[in-house]
């Protein structure tokens, strides 16, 4: 291993640098674009929409597709998943979502819940089931 | 410390030696990973590419592939994850991470903190890219970009900077300057 191999700075560095901050700099600009969305959350099992859940209400949801149900908890305008069985519960520990874009992601269970973002002009929403 | 003594204990003619040593190394730093607090739910540290990095600029591109892959496919069967969907977002993390770091590595011009993070970054943004395109195929997951970048940054320095001390012990001990 040649000393200069482990250098903590070379002229590439700028390069990588410039290149990160054009990217951050771009997707802000996307993101920044984003109108604001409705006031629902889209519930989504392994790609398919099962839920659409009004945040304005306050209610508890159980997912029945997995047992013990998948809990979830909506009202004031903010959704959290309260309770799952898997074991890390990354998902509850993400707390609750309230704006457009945000979500909370299930990786073991393939869930998803967001709410929906619209550009401009609004998307049409996939077939609800359940 | 361990991981430094495992690997000054290791014959230093013995290129498979050192692989499997760098695979125990990033099992064990896998493992001492999932029972560390985390601040954020979303934040792994990532430390497990620390014996990646070592064997990229100790051993070379091919090394770095198989420690990865290795460490990835062991690291799943012990922790009950092999072929669920967070052993697919783990390999295309892994994979993506070791093709940039390769990439960088051998253009000359990075510094090794820089190859580490361009490597965090990868690892996330790859899976990410599995998330969105096998496991959930919802373009919404784009907006997790920002977080996954921001950690990216974070965790690429530490594993960087760790890779950084490790390098130069085995530098020092190996007579390889």
């Amino acid at each position: 291993m040649k000393k200069n191999v482990l250098a903590l700075f070379k002229i590439g560095d700028i390069l990588f640098w410039l290149a990160l901050l054009s990217a951050a700099w771009f997707y802000r600009s996307i993101i920044a674009s984003s109108a604001a969305g409705d006031n629902l959350a889209l519930v989504e099992i392994a790609g398919e929409v099962k839920y659409r859940i009004d945040l304005k209400l306050n209610r508890q949801y159980e997912l029945d597709e997995f047992h013990p149900p998948v809990q979830v908890a909506a009202g004031g305008g903010h959704l959290a998943i309260i309770r799952n069985d898997c074991v890390q519960k990354i998902c509850i520990k993400m707390g609750a979502i309230s704006r457009p874009g945000q979500m909370i992601v299930c990786v073991p269970k393939k869930i998803l819940i967001y709410i929906p973002v619209h550009h401009g002009t609004k998307k049409s929403v996939k077939a609800i089931t359940g | 410390m361990e991981q430094k003594n495992l690997l000054r204990q290791l014959p230093a003619d013995r290129e498979e030696a050192r692989l499997a040593g760098l695979v125990v190394v990033g099992l064990l730093l896998f493992i001492f990973e999932a029972y560390l607090p985390r601040p954020v739910p979303w934040l792994k540290f990532g430390l497990a590419n620390i014996a990646t990095l070592v064997a990229l600029y100790w051993m070379g591109w091919r090394a770095a592939f198989l420690v990865s892959l290795y460490r990835i496919l062991i690291g799943s069967f012990f922790t009950g994850n092999l072929f669920t969907p967070g052993f697919f977002l783990s390999l295309g993390g892994g994979m993506s991470a070791v093709l940039v770091m390769g990439a960088m590595y051998h253009l000359r011009i990075f510094s090794l903190l820089s190859v580490s993070i361009a490597g965090a970054l990868a690892h996330n943004l790859g899976q990410l890219l599995a998330a969105i395109y096998l496991l959930f195929k919802n373009a919404i997951l784009w907006y997790l970009l920002p977080y996954l970048l921001l950690t990216g940054i974070i965790t690429g320095v530490i594993t960087g900077l760790f890779s950084y001390y490790l390098l130069r012990r085995i530098g020092e001990d190996f007579g390889e300057k």
